[in-house]
């Protein structure tokens, strides 16, 4: 038998081994976490991003974290801001266009440079658009065919002005110019094609130190050759994936990082002050249910309508996107950064309505519409299939939900055994015009099966045409009356059901005066 | 005429027991490769056939690329090749060591991809064995060593909570609890390289050892009750032996087979796990790595990756084998 006197040094001893663990692991934790909630901006900020940048080429992806480090890093003609600021210059001392439209003149700033110190002069701005001009199809982009399919010809005069030549007026090219694929690279590098974006160089504020493609993990430091030398507090940003939500959150509550982005609306109650919301909505975002006009269900309009009328909004934006935050119920097509649907009434839920509407069609007695979902991109998505479902039982429809990942479910839309898709959608580009392609495929881009912003042809629907066709060429006072006249014919045919805004929220351990973002994915930082 | 009965030639040795010994040698070896080919034969048909394109992740083709672009991309990774075709050019690239390139990445090789990734993962499993087995092997023998009935029953307790909780529970509530609550760790994360990264590795190494643990001080509980009540060891406390050094020096040792055969059993499971843990706690590793080939279709890495998980598995199983036959040799036979 063990001897009591040793049985007591060892019970004493116990106590004093835990307490020597603990401050072992404080001391191991001391240095890397500051306190959360410190308010004062330092001139280093941790940026926890929710997925991996999949590359740095906008022209490849135009994901989220893709954008929020390229608007960092890459020189544009003209910033990308809100509201009026939107458009104005930035490597471009002016840009301006011909009385007829027909032609715009970029005039760039005098001594501009490349982060690595080389000159950019008009013949990278020409090479930089001759890029995206060059890839084939680029017309029937869904972010930048509107703006691209308008543009016959770059060219540079002399060093420091570049002259565009329109196929038709594009009065909101200014903006246009600023979105994230219009990135202004050095000539010498674009001829090396992929090995250049293994250590890209452009213009920006910031210049690429440190890329772990694989990891997500980027450091950028301020650009010594910006063309704004204005003092600015923040010097260095330090870019980490953090995939998972709750993660994240808890990384900046603990104050490993500064600035957590895409906060999913159930966790968005577990931020308190000093911590702050910061929310970034897309322009035009929306949460939908786009259409098969060819299914026999769904391609019906009183049934499309009887949709329309039993949904709550409200309901959807309260318990499957965490508030209204996250999302407002919207009723028509959302236009410019508020997203407001002019012209639109805001409808409540009406059951009896939605049932009335019923009568005479397939779904008379109860039906089922095969819903396709994209689980694995935006988290709003198959939450918002989910609460939809459940409220269209009460008018006998059942909806039967397909999960797919966003790199099927182009396949599988194409296979045409569908009827609602639930879309997710939002631009970069603030002006009326990617309202053409948003609200009606563009036949002559050959684009009408792609389910990302575009619609099938629905030949029926003329009017609605005729106007999305006005308002790719519409003046910026003639695009507001226009929304309103789609708006009207929108809610007649309702060739999509909008559901909600789309809105990403992230959380900052600053006021949100200090760091925000702009149309989701523009950080805006001191 | 009598007969009588002549011894007939020597008995030739046919060297049968030799042979036998080397098969018995070689047997796990051929095993081991033969699993591993399969795998990696398998899982190469397998996501070409059920994943999808490449060439339409990469080129984004959900954004409006035209199909000529998305052919001449695929043309370009090799893809529009017969699987066979394909499969051949992997092998024979194999068998120079070379496990292709990244098709998300290019220029980026697979090697590279897989071998950052595997440090922090083997790093992540091997101190999660490491707690598993003292605090599995340290706990069994205290529970084994006493009539203790309050201690008993929170082990029982724990080790049901540890077989029953999710990994990605486990490891958000650690998080929220120590990391958050206690600040003695990082919430996640990774740092620059060792010894700053040791203190991200131990929630997460803690997670992942939250399910073996239990199995660990199971097996080693009912083990060491067994050889407690062995002749040998209720002469050795007869004699006045410590039961410190009773456990110590004469049941430990003896529960060391069975824990090598749980480790062997366990380590797939031990892998596996380490991916959910890693996209918790946001870990470099092979796990994320894994989780992000999938998400953007990159065959050779993730071929890559299952080849070198698999090979690790087999081979640790391996050495678990061997290892179990020469701690106790009774188990060779």
């Amino acid at each position: 038998m063990m001897s009591i006197s040793l049985v007591r040094r060892r019970r004493r001893r116990l106590p004093v081994v835990a307490a020597a663990v603990a401050v072992a692991a404080s001391a191991l934790n001391a240095c890397s976490s500051p306190s959360a909630g410190s308010k004062a901006v330092s001139d280093e900020i941790t940026i926890a991003d929710h997925a991996i940048p999949q590359s740095l080429d906008p022209m490849s992806s135009a994901s989220y974290e893709t954008t929020q480090l390229t608007f960092l890093w890459g020189g544009y003609l003209t910033n990308y801001a809100d509201g009026k600021d939107s458009g104005s210059p930035q490597l471009a001392k002016s840009v301006t266009a011909s009385p007829d439209g027909l032609t715009w003149t970029v005039k760039l700033r005098s001594g501009l440079k490349f982060s690595d110190g080389s000159a950019l002069t008009s013949k990278d701005v020409v090479a930089s658009l001759d890029r995206i001009l060059s890839t084939p199809n680029v017309a029937g982009d869904n972010f930048i065919g509107p703006v691209m399919s308008s543009i016959k010809k770059v060219t540079a005069p002399d060093d420091n002005t570049v002259s565009l030549a329109m196929s038709r007026p594009y009065p909101g090219l200014p903006a246009a110019l600023s979105t994230p694929e219009m990135i202004i690279l050095p000539a010498s590098a674009i001829a090396k094609g992929d090995s250049f974006w293994k250590h890209p160089v452009s213009a920006g504020r910031f210049k690429l130190d440190t890329l772990d493609t694989t990891n997500g993990k980027f450091t950028l430091s301020a650009n010594p050759n910006y063309y704004d030398t204005t003092p600015r507090k923040v010097k260095k940003i330090n870019f980490v994936a953090v995939t998972d939500a709750a993660t994240r959150l808890a990384q900046l509550k603990s104050g490993q990082v500064d600035y957590a982005d895409n906060i999913p609306g159930n966790l968005l109650s577990q931020v308190k002050s000093p911590l702050t919301l910061d929310t970034a909505k897309w322009n035009g975002g929306q949460m939908g249910l786009s259409v098969n006009f060819n299914d026999p269900i769904a391609g019906d309009k009183r049934v499309r309508q009887a949709i329309s009328l039993a949904v709550n909004r409200q309901q959807i934006a309260a318990s499957a996107l965490g508030g209204e935050r996250v999302g407002l119920p919207l009723y028509g097509i959302p236009w410019n950064q508020d997203n407001d649907s002019p012209n639109v009434k805001a409808t409540k839920q009406n059951i009896a309505a939605a049932k009335a509407k019923l009568k005479g069609t397939k779904c008379q007695n109860g039906c089922t519409i095969p819903l396709v979902t994209v689980t694995d991109s935006a988290w709003q998505v198959p939450l918002v299939a989910q609460v939809v479902q459940q409220q269209l039982k009460a008018i006998g429809i059942r909806l039967e939900i397909e999960n797919t990942t966003f790199n099927q479910v182009g396949d599988r839309l194409k296979q045409g055994d569908w009827g609602l898709f639930t879309r997710w959608i939002g631009y970069y580009e603030n002006t009326q015009t990617y309202l053409g392609g948003y609200i009606y495929g563009d036949p002559r881009s050959g684009n009408n099966a792609n389910f990302w912003g575009t619609l099938p042809t629905k030949p029926d629907m003329p009017e609605l045409k005729a106007l999305s066709d006005r308002m790719k060429t519409a003046s910026s006072s003639e695009a507001p009356g226009l929304v309103e006249k789609i708006n009207e014919e929108y809610a007649k045919e309702l060739p999509s059901i909008p559901l909600t805004t789309l809105s990403y929220v992230g959380v900052s351990r600053f006021p949100s005066n200090v760091i925000h973002s702009v149309g989701a994915s523009y950080l805006v930082l001191p | 005429m009598s007969s009588a009965v002549l011894p007939g030639p020597a008995a030739r040795r046919t060297g049968s027991r030799a042979g036998k010994r080397l098969a018995a040698i070689l047997s796990p070896f051929v095993q081991a490769i033969v699993v591993t080919l399969l795998v990696m034969v398998i899982t190469f048909f397998l996501i070409r056939t059920l994943l999808g394109d490449p060439a339409v992740v990469l080129i984004g083709g959900n954004t409006g690329a035209s199909p000529q672009r998305i052919a001449a991309l695929r043309a370009e990774l090799g893809l529009d090749k017969p699987l066979l075709v394909q499969f051949l050019g992997y092998l024979a690239g194999l068998l120079h060591g070379d496990l292709g390139n990244s098709f998300q990445h290019p220029g980026t090789t697979v090697a590279s991809v897989v071998v950052n990734g595997a440090g922090v993962t083997f790093a992540l499993v091997g101190v999660a064995l490491l707690i598993s087995c003292v605090v599995g092997i340290g706990v069994g023998l205290l529970a084994a060593g006493g009539n203790r009935p309050v201690f008993d029953n929170i082990v029982r307790v724990f080790s049901l909570i540890g077989l029953a909780a999710p990994g990605a529970l486990v490891g958000l509530v650690l998080i929220l609890t120590v990391a958050l609550g206690g600040r003695l760790f990082p919430a996640g994360g990774w740092g620059s390289g060792y010894p700053d990264s040791f203190q991200y590795l131990f929630l997460p190494a803690v997670t992942v050892s939250f399910w073996l643990t239990p199995i660990i001080l199971r097996v080693v509980r009912t083990r060491a009750g067994e050889v407690l009540h062995e002749p040998f060891a209720e002469a050795a406390a007869a004699r006045g032996m410590s039961r410190a050094r009773l456990m110590l020096r004469h049941v430990a040792p003896n529960c060391a087979g069975p824990v090598l055969a749980v480790i062997g059993v366990s380590l797939s499971y031990l892998i596996s796990g380490a991916v959910i843990v890693e996209i918790v706690y946001g870990l470099p590793g092979i796990g994320r790595a894994m989780t992000t080939a999938v998400g953007s279709l990159d065959f050779p890495v993730i071929q890559g990756i299952v080849l070198l998980t698999g090979a690790v598995v087999v081979v640790l199983n391996l050495i678990a084998e061997v290892a179990t036959r020469v701690i106790d040799p009774r188990a060779a036979r």
